[in-house]
């Protein structure tokens, strides 16, 4: 390993670190506007430069030495900068000359000259990369004017400042304030680099020079990253601005759980409301980035929150306290056998409300057990991959869409399909400038094969790309283990059999359906898997033991939390219990109790992610009333059913969990760990309904279609499909429809629509996280005219 | 005589690079002995020999930065299996340069056989030539003069029955000063942002579409064939002790006789001006040497009497560049001069980084304009020159201390016209407040 020198100070680093963090790891600072941590370095904004000399040897191969003996430094002529150059050893690296706080002192000054200085109105104030360092780096005392008032002269430019576009809208997430930019080129690098949706550039030249898309709205999953990286207030998250400053925000750091990434999210709360979500830095899982699900889809919570029970009388439900409440759930459950008990979980429950529902179903001796979400086959039947396992992979065989069930995989694809490795990691942390990431760096599309039933960006850049048909993936498993007509299979299938290091990535439609899980269970000996459940935390919940019994009735009275019981179960089952954190209309209309329950941001507990990490989620400061989680409910639950029960608290549960599971989870760390979990395979069968309408996997969850912004970026609702299928249901694009759907949807309007990508067969219409991946039939209920 | 040849009257030197006029066509080029270095070349050397000759030739980099051209071509990596190309750089955009466009419009098989005699010694089977979009005339002419290459099978495959196919492709540029930096038109080739990339990688190592790439200047081409057809003593012949071979001087400004002159490299500027470019017709005070990114210099016998060559040049503080000599009259103000050239640097930044984007293209320009109009006030050439140290040496690419050596040069020599304008507080002669 190179040994440096950084301002007399000694220190070690690995081959091919760069020289910027070089500095930050011996303890020293260097100011940078355009390196950013897993992205390119490009030595665009000139703050970095620093001073470096290397020894040299002479012919004999002798180190060159000042006639004093010393080493002789041959420095190099001109200022470089640091996040472009690569160590050396014996390399002599200087940050605090004279000559390099010039440069550092002048590049603010050119940086600011044009910055409009509104920081008393920006956003970013208080959190913004250009005030730090402008105060560190900015003022010299040769720009102070020397006068008796010793007013200091922030700059020397005279000149009006460039004039240009403010609050400029790019899609309905972000605004881009063009007077604020610096020109880093972080936002474009990011979309080229990290998503591989290259939809920002840089418009005009010289001082005039602005970002910009081709046209109006991002179409990625991935862009609110760029208000994270972005070093002033230009990019800002519309869902947050204006609504409070850095400072007087609450920061939580927790767990996301809108899907199965398990990815660490900021969460920044005020007056008992979250305001906004940034992404945390976990470097295996998340690296620096959330979809943008995670992180503007969270406004849905302000309006509407139940803060105390309500019970029915007569048609209404009327509020209550817990005590009327828990009279009325004693009263309900009376004469109810406790085995006709159903307990119904959301798929984004914690390990521990997991496992006090596991134990109390055992208790009552119920079989009626589920969590929303649940495969055919368990996510536990599949050897884990993780995401760093995936970099190293050969050879990667995606079926389903990893853009909208699993959005942080498609990060790690992108990676994966650039070569890189996880970025070296230093005192100071994640590498600012990892000299291996390049710009715009070539695809190895070999490495990826990709089978959606639905268009993905990922198909570019995949070596074989197809779109199937939903339902047809059994079908495919088995001409990728038998024999096929079809030589590109043929040929897919001895490459993964001859490759010793492969991924196996499994999306909704496998999972859900038993034939192909079974089949990829086959396909995966020798394999990792990936196996992107519709339900965050279906490991978690596995591992629990939540997983319905052998049984085909329907309880007599359940306890639905966060679960949207289909129409079915709410016509069979008498006496209802919902626990949920909105009202739905379907507890309006059924729940015999409704009591307030906690959202995913309000938890105490843990989460096991896809890769089969366990995950802390922490609670946020919001304002809940007398809302309870679901640990609690079950206990008042036991309670009124004349049981002691076991858990009361959270707590409780991570005490028996840590003996059995061998893990600490109160404290948990937030990188999370990820001990060696045993393969239990266990079936059940998941009703994938009958029908031509598709509900194929999206990122965004119905719960948070309620916030008009989330609904206007989503456009209209379109049901789409190959020309041919349109024909032979006999609709026509632009035609508008009204359907009646179950679950959360009730009647929707949409638009028909022709997408020759799609597969013919089904007619697809996004699931929201409803019933993901299964059909439903054409209820159209009346034509609503031509389009 | 004897010695190297450094005159243009020299008996021994004969012009090799513009002969003939308009006489550019194949059957033309054909009987002044054209293709005979190509097929020397091919037929009776390896490339290796061939990039040795030219090293010996000491054949520099035409461009502006006189980087030896053999060496630059054996920095590309043999035998790797990969797609090499080599890219003609002829997006000349630089005030006071327009040689390139002389040798394309006139003579463009010339550029063609230095271009196959190129791709040969580094292996690269396909060429672009990058012209500046402007150049409609040498674009025709160079179209016409692939189209009758190929025709004729001095472009294609198995060129004089050899082994080595040749292919030229031309792309037009879209106006842009930046296109002319090498990995800027790599990145405007391949369809991007004309803005410059990080070296390393270097174009020989990574280039064109991520494959090893040599970018060669047009003049620097054209002079290929000649040093393989007539040697590399012929070549070291003429020149100085470091710089060889003959060189187009361009002249412009208020010259009898503006234009491109073929001289041996080291001809004086008293020689190019007055015997060549038949003398000033008006009174001159300063002129520029290697076109506007040198720095000015007194129009004196000192100045006058230095050779034209790269390295006297620069003992005099200034640069050879591309050798296009731009005089400047006593009537035009220096500061009106060097605003000129500050407004096409800033108009041209790319904006890719902070000194440039800002420095140059925001705060120069406005500050020149500021005392070129008459609204200079005391210290604003201190400000000019710290303004200018902030950038000179700390840009990503070469343009901002293109933009700034100018400036400074002028400052160096013709200081007292700026503080006069600032003292008067005058505007420049003939600045009417209605344009720029």
């Amino acid at each position: 390993m190179p040994r440096v020198i950084v301002n007399e100070r000694e220190i070690e680093v690995p081959g091919g670190t760069s020289v910027m963090d070089a500095i930050f790891h011996a303890g020293y600072d260097v100011p940078l506007f355009c390196a950013e941590r897993y992205l390119s370095p490009v030595g665009a904004c000139r703050m970095c430069l620093v001073r470096m000399g290397t020894p040299r040897k002479d012919k004999d191969g002798e180190l060159i030495k000042e006639d004093s003996g010393e080493l002789k430094i041959f420095w190099m002529p001109k200022l470089n900068a640091s996040c472009t150059a690569v160590v050396s050893e014996g390399m002599v690296i200087d940050t605090l000359s004279d000559a390099v706080r010039k440069s550092q002192s002048g590049m603010v000054e050119l940086t600011l000259m044009n910055h409009p200085l509104d920081c008393p109105t920006c956003d970013k104030g208080g959190a913004c990369e250009l005030q730090d360092r402008s105060y560190e780096y900015g003022l010299e005392r040769k720009f102070y004017s020397g006068e008796a008032s010793g007013q200091p002269i922030y700059t020397r430019y005279e000149f009006t400042r460039r004039h240009v576009d403010k609050h400029h809208p790019l899609s309905e997430f972000i605004t881009l304030d063009r007077e604020r930019c610096i020109h880093c080129k972080r936002c474009v690098r990011y979309f080229e680099e990290i998503p591989g949706q290259p939809v920002l550039d840089f418009i005009e030249r010289g001082v005039d020079t602005f970002i910009g898309t081709a046209d109006y709205g991002l179409p990625s999953n991935f862009t609110g990253n760029i208000t994270d990286i972005c070093p002033v207030g230009a990019l800002l998250d519309g869902v947050a601005r204006f609504r409070g400053r850095n400072w007087e925000y609450d920061h939580h750091v927790t767990t996301d759980l809108s899907d199965a990434s398990g990815s660490g999210i900021w969460v920044d709360s005020r007056g008992g409301q979250i305001e906004r979500i940034r992404a945390f830095e976990r470097r295996e899982v998340n690296q620096a980035w959330i979809s943008d699900a995670a992180r503007f889809g969270h406004a849905w919570m302000r309006e509407g929150r139940l803060t105390a029970p309500l019970i029915r009388e007569g048609d209404r439900l009327v509020p209550a306290s817990w005590d009327q409440a828990f009279a009325a759930l004693k009263e309900g459950l009376a004469g109810i056998e406790t085995q006709e008990i159903g307990l119904y979980l959301a798929g984004e429950s914690s390990l521990e409300e997991g496992y006090a529902a596991a134990h109390l179903a055992r208790a009552l001796g119920t079989p009626h057990l589920d969590f929303a979400g649940r495969g055919a086959l368990s996510a536990s039947s599949f050897t884990p991959a993780s995401f760093s396992e995936l970099l190293e992979a050969e050879l990667v065989l995606v079926v389903g869409n990893p853009t909208e069930e699993l959005p942080i995989l498609h990060l790690w694809l992108q990676e994966f399909l650039k070569g890189l490795k996880l970025p070296p990691v230093y005192d100071h942390g994640t590498a600012f400038a990892d000299l291996s990431i390049k710009e715009r760096m070539p695809r190895q599309k070999a490495k990826l094969a990709l089978f959606t039933p639905y268009p993905t960006p990922l198909g570019e850049y995949a070596g074989i790309y197809r779109v199937i048909t939903p339902g047809s993936e059994a079908q495919l498993f088995a001409s990728l283990q038998g024999k096929s007509r079809d030589s590109e299979l043929t040929e897919l299938a001895s490459r993964w059999s001859q490759s010793q290091n492969k991924v196996l990535v499994l999306g909704a439609g496998v999972l859900n359906d038993s034939q192909a899980a079974q089949a990829a269970l086959k396909l995966a000996e020798g394999a990792k898997v990936v196996a992107m459940t519709p339900a965050a935390n279906a490991r978690g919940l596995e591992l629990a033991g939540v997983w319905p019994g052998s049984t085909t009735g329907q309880p007599s009275a359940a306890l639905y939390s966060s679960w949207i019981p289909s129409q079915a179960q709410l016509g069979k089952t008498k006496f209802q219990i919902f626990h949920q954190s909105h009202l739905t209309p379907a507890a309006e209309r059924y729940a015999d109790v409704v009591l307030p329950a906690e959202t995913s941001y309000e938890k105490f507990g843990t989460m096991v992610n896809v890769e089969g990490r366990f995950l802390p989620v922490r609670p946020v400061g919001i304002d809940n009333g007398e809302s309870e989680g679901l640990v609690g409910v079950l206990a008042v639950l036991a309670q009124a059913l004349g049981l002691k029960p076991e858990f009361r608290l959270v707590r409780q549960v991570q005490k028996a969990l840590k003996s059995e599971l061998n893990l600490d989870l109160e404290s948990l760390g937030q990188q999370g760990e990820r001990p060696e979990l045993p393969l239990t395979k266990k079936e059940a069968p998941v009703n994938l309904g009958e029908g031509p309408v598709y509900l194929r996997p999206s990122m965004w969850r119905f719960h948070q279609l309620s916030d008009q912004r989330v609904r206007k970026s989503l456009g209209p609702e379109v049901l789409e499909g190959h020309p041919e299928t349109l024909a032979k249901f006999d609709l026509k694009p632009g035609q508008n429809l009204e359907l009646e759907l179950p679950g959360p949807y009730g009647r929707v309007s949409v638009m028909v629509s022709a997408r020759t990508e799609l597969a013919p067969g089904a007619l697809h219409l996004p699931a929201y996280g409803f019933a993901t991946a299964t059909s439903l039939p054409l209820q159209i209920m009346q034509p609503a005219g031509e389009g | 005589m004897t010695g190297p040849i450094v005159s243009g009257h020299d008996p021994r030197f004969a012009p090799v690079l513009l002969v003939n006029p308009g006489q550019g066509d194949l059957k033309h080029y054909l009987s002044r002995g054209g293709y005979q270095g190509a097929k020397k070349a091919l037929t009776t050397m390896t490339p290796d020999e061939v990039i040795n000759l030219v090293k010996a030739a000491n054949l520099r980099g035409r461009g502006g930065a006189g980087f030896p051209t053999g060496l630059k071509w054996s920095f590309m990596p043999k035998d790797d299996g990969r797609q090499h190309y080599l890219v003609c750089n002829a997006d000349e955009s630089e005030p006071g340069s327009f040689k390139d466009r002389f040798i394309m419009e006139d003579n463009p098989h010339e550029l063609i056989e230095g271009m196959i005699i190129g791709g040969y010694a580094i292996g690269a089977t396909k060429g672009y030539i990058y012209i500046r979009g402007e150049y409609r005339k040498a674009y025709d002419s160079l179209k016409q003069g692939i189209a009758e290459a190929k025709a004729e099978g001095y472009l294609g495959p198995n060129l004089f029955g050899g082994e080595f196919s040749f292919e030229i492709f031309l792309h037009r540029g879209a106006g842009a000063y930046i296109c002319g930096e090498e990995t800027a038109l790599m990145n405007s080739l391949e369809g991007l942002r004309a803005n410059p990339r990080l070296k390393p990688p270097f174009p020989a190592g990574a280039g064109l579409w991520g494959q090893p790439t040599t970018i060669n200047n047009v003049e620097t081409l054209a002079c290929v064939p000649h040093v393989v057809a007539q040697g590399a003593e012929w070549f070291n012949s003429i020149g100085t002790e470091k710089s060889k071979g003959p060189k187009l001087y361009e002249v412009s400004g208020p010259a009898v006789h503006p234009g491109v002159y073929e001289l041996p490299i080291g001809t004086t500027l008293r020689e190019l001006i007055f015997d060549w470019a038949g003398g000033v017709s008006e009174p001159v005070k300063a002129l520029i040497p290697g076109g506007s990114t040198a720095p000015p210099l007194p129009f004196t016998d000192d100045v006058l009497d230095t050779p034209m060559d790269f390295e006297a040049l620069a003992e005099k503080g200034s640069l050879l560049g591309t050798g296009g000599v731009i005089l400047i009259p006593d009537s035009v103000s220096m500061v009106d001069a060097m605003w000129n050239i500050t407004r096409f640097y800033g108009h041209e930044s790319c904006g890719k980084c902070t000194p440039c984007r800002e420095g140059v293209a925001g705060w120069m320009v406005n500050l020149f304009k500021k005392i070129a109009t008459g609204n200079g006030s005391p210290g604003d050439v201190e400000l000019l020159l710290d303004i200018m140290d902030n950038i000179e040496g700390r840009a990503f690419c070469l343009l901002a201390d293109a933009a700034v050596w100018p400036v400074k040069g002028s400052l160096k020599f013709f200081r007292s016209e700026y503080d006069d304008l600032i003292e008067r507080k005058a505007a420049v002669p003939g600045y009417s407040g209605r344009w720029k």
